[in-house]
């Protein structure tokens, strides 16, 4: 029998760290702002028309709505660190020794990484909203929660990897490279339709695409490129669902069995 | 008969093909503090990690009260609370955060949990720090807020992992009276140290471990009159003694047992200390071996794990 | 010399055990090579990019400063951690003179910037030789190189100021990312500057003008795909960058270390 207010202690103290992650916080604030108030603009005035038509006569806006999948899979992504960072510093062992079941502390680690990533970037989120406008309230709420689910499917999927390599080194190196490509081979920063057919076909399935397209749909971006709002929620359902599953028996598994050490 | 609150049975712990835990058998009562000493490496964590169900045992099982640890793991820990030897804190986190979040996820309520921990950050002398990150502070100070996780919890069996390590000698006191103040309230206290003078001074009774396997279990003073010879005198002396001097020395009347403990440093166990020294230094004049000095001593918890394993807790530790 | 040395080579070795980093770089300036400006390439508009051939080849020059510049601005992190921890100490407890130290940091920045963006640029020259047939003469190289070392020794100055002059942790890494991001954004690395004129407003456009990455990015394509042409601005704006704040830098840590 699970405790709900046991996994909410956990994700509670998970909140609380992050919030402990100053540099991170400033640093992905003053990347999303630059972004949003540099490159972006610069860039919307780069592209030919055709582009601005096919991404909903505004590549801004298009824009703007991906970095907010971007900052929210990075900030996601970082309790896989917090997992790393605990059993360096052995406090895995306490957190084993206290009296909650190994499914309520991974429980909890999940939600927490997801939830505290999701109110980190829900001011960024408010001022996207707010530059592009929502014009239909109920498509956005079905695409909120979808980013909901989004976020714990991108930190179980975090912690799923924090147990399953071994090395520090390894961990860091993979989060790196996996952090260069999976938002580059999305349609987070642009349009499907201008991917060469070799990205194109990896970023059809990649979780970033549905949820930034998924996003659009829900902010009123009228775009005929965007992947179907169906398809982008049943997407990011699955993807929560193996990775929240995944991260839970696995990490259960590492801690009963004691190869965290 | 005292009731056992843990039982442990053939509880071990390999790690490859080293035993860290050699079938252990030990009960540990209600109420008492039960010092487990040894030497570094002698298997205390292993065994203090497998009752907290962080490790699982190789073989054999513990009952924490009712019980199995090896099979009702999330049940025995409603039971326990553990302050490690390092300090299990992660780096950006506050004393005040740590606390606050243990006494939480140990249940106490609100009210309760904030004048807890504002009581133990009072006690142990972190109130003032306890909004700067941890990793400004010091090894004593990480320590303090370590064993104060327990003091918060009040846990019906407190497992306490060298608790006063890199603490200093007034702080040692405090801490030492505040483990006795927890027994005192009803916790169980099981305490795992190299320290022989906190293992004397704390425990009701002691387990003495060594290379993963129980010596002896007793109350301190019974313990030590289990050493034959009720006294001890230790010599160091100008130059080392030969076999043949050893060999004579031990045959001396009275002389019991003699453990050398460097070839110029010995320590002598025998009976009627006062009437017999005379005849020591006497000895040792005859011989030709100046002495450096002469003690008498009352026997220690060192010359009980001396006794059973013909080495001082400095000579395992090091081997 | 030899003091200075040593402690240029201490940085030096220290820049390598960032594996992690690195790794997470190298895939990030690829990935931005050859994902991201392969897909833009398809989307910018041609006259913006027609005298570069695409856009892909007008980013490839960029894509050398922006490795450069973040390889060269990781010591001011080491150097904040060291006086927060307290390693600082063991540096001054040394027998070296402080200005040697401090020279010895600041160079050792900007080394570990230039090998780090070295096989960037090697690529870069093979891309835009691909698609231009330019070939750059050996003094072109030469300037090319020794523009982007002015730019690292500055870059490194830069982050040792901002990394000296700040009291605690967030302070460094809000001033760091500002400065950071400006000055990465707010240059020709990613687009001509007279689109920035059009897009941003004036102040931003003149930093852009101004920017040192500007200028080592335009320099390296002035040399690598004939377009814009070189000015002998190019060159002194980044030297001007380098000397300044490797001196900033140099009065900063000698004035930090001698409290």
């Amino acid at each position: 029998m699970i405790s709900l207010r046991k996994v909410w202690i956990v994700a509670e103290r998970d909140l609380r760290i992050f919030l402990q992650y100053k540099f991170l916080l400033i640093m992905r604030a003053a990347w999303f702002l630059a972004q949003i108030a540099l490159f972006g603009l610069v860039v919307n005035k780069m592209l030919t028309p055709e582009v601005q038509q096919t991404v909903g006569g505004n590549y801004y806006n298009f824009y703007a709505a991906g970095l907010i999948i971007a900052m929210l899979y990075s900030t996601s992504v970082f309790i896989g660190y917090d997992i790393y960072e605990e059993a360096d510093h052995g406090v895995i062992e306490y957190l084993l020794s206290v009296p909650v079941t190994r499914k309520e502390l991974v429980l909890g680690r999940s939600i927490g990484g997801g939830l505290r990533s999701f109110i980190y970037v829900s001011p960024m989120l408010l001022f996207v909203l707010y530059i592009i406008g929502v014009t239909h309230p109920l498509q956005f709420l079905v695409a909120f929660i979808s980013l909901f689910l989004f976020a714990f499917g991108v930190a179980g999927f975090s912690i799923t990897l924090a147990v399953s390599i071994k090395s520090s080194d390894g961990f860091d190196i993979l989060l790196g490279v996996l952090d260069a490509l999976i938002v580059r081979l999305s349609t987070t920063l642009y349009p499907i339709a201008y991917m060469p057919s070799y990205y194109a076909s990896i970023a059809r399935f990649n979780p970033l695409t549905f949820a930034a397209d998924l996003f659009r749909w829900g902010a009123g971006i009228e775009s005929a490129l965007l992947t179907p709002p169906a398809v982008a929620v049943f997407g990011i359902v699955l993807f929560f669902s193996v990775f929240t599953f995944l991260g839970i028996i696995l990490h259960e598994k590492r801690l009963e069995g004691g190869s965290w050490q | 008969m005292p009731t056992p609150i843990i039982r442990i049975q053939n509880l071990t712990k390999k790690f490859g093909n080293l035993y860290a835990v050699d079938h252990l058998n030990l009960d540990i009562y209600d109420g008492e503090i039960l010092g487990l000493l040894g030497p570094n490496g002698a298997g205390k964590t292993t065994t203090l990690l497998m009752l907290t169900t962080v490790i699982k045992p190789t073989e054999g099982t513990a009952y924490i009260g009712p019980y199995d640890i090896t099979h009702q793991t999330d049940k025995s820990r409603t039971l326990i609370g553990m302050a490690f030897q390092e300090p299990k804190l992660l780096w950006v986190s506050t004393p005040w955060a740590i606390l606050d979040w243990h006494a939480k996820i140990c249940g106490l309520p609100t009210n309760e949990r904030k004048k807890r921990v504002k009581w133990a950050l009072e006690e142990l002398e972190l109130w003032n720090d306890r909004h700067k990150t941890v990793h400004v502070f010091s090894g004593g100070m990480r320590k303090r807020v370590e064993i104060a996780k327990i003091l918060i919890q009040r846990p019906k069996i407190a497992i306490v992992d060298e608790p006063t390590a890199q603490i200093d000698i007034v702080g040692k006191h405090k801490i030492w009276n505040m483990l006795r103040d927890l027994r005192d309230e009803g916790s169980t206290i099981l305490l795992a140290t190299n320290e022989l003078y906190e293992a004397d001074v704390l425990s009701d009774r002691v387990a003495i471990i060594h290379k993963g396997k129980l010596l002896v279990c007793d109350e301190p003073k019974k313990l030590k009159d289990t050493i034959p010879g009720g006294d001890v005198i230790e010599v160091v002396l100008k130059e080392n003694i030969t076999q043949e001097h050893l060999a004579e020395l031990k045959n001396t009347k009275r002389v019991v047992n003699i453990l050398t403990i460097k070839p110029n440093h010995l320590k002598i166990y025998l009976n009627q200390a006062e009437e017999i020294l005379p005849q020591i230094t006497e000895f040792f004049m005859k011989a030709q071996i100046p002495i450096a000095t002469i003690q008498m001593n009352e026997p220690s918890l060192d010359d009980v794990f001396a006794h059973y394993t013909g080495l001082t807790i400095e000579e395992a530790q090091t081997k | 010399m030899k003091t200075i040395l040593y402690v240029v080579e201490r940085d030096f070795k220290y820049f390598f055990r960032y594996k992690w980093w690195i790794a997470g770089m190298i895939s990030m300036n690829l990935a931005d090579l050859l994902i991201m400006a392969v897909v833009y390439t398809g989307m910018v508009s041609q006259e913006i990019t027609q005298q570069y051939v695409s856009y892909f080849v007008f980013f490839a020059p960029g894509l050398t400063i922006t490795a450069l510049f973040a390889a060269a601005f990781m010591i001011g992190r080491e150097i904040n951690m060291e006086v927060r921890r307290e390693i600082s100490h063991y540096m001054l407890s040394l027998p070296i003179k402080r200005w040697e130290l401090a020279i010895g940091r600041v160079l050792a920045g900007g080394f570990r910037g230039l090998v780090y963006m070295t096989p960037l640029l090697i690529t870069t020259i093979t891309i835009t030789h691909v698609f231009t047939n330019v070939v750059p003469s050996p003094l072109q190289l030469l300037s090319i190189v020794a523009a982007l070392l002015f730019i690292s020794i500055g870059t490194s100055g830069l982050s040792i100021s901002l990394a000296i002059s700040t009291t605690s942790f967030e302070k460094y890494i809000t001033a760091r990312s500002v400065v950071y991001y400006v000055l990465f954004f707010c240059s020709t690395v990613f687009y001509p500057i007279d689109l920035i004129q059009s897009a941003l407003p004036q102040t931003l456009a003149l930093v852009a003008q101004y920017n040192p990455l500007s200028a080592g990015a335009d320099l390296s394509r002035a040399f690598l795909l004939g377009y814009p042409p070189f000015s002998a601005f190019m060159f002194l704006d980044v030297v001007a960058f380098g000397l300044v704040f490797a001196l900033v830098a140099m009065l900063a840590y000698m004035k930090v270390t001698q409290k």
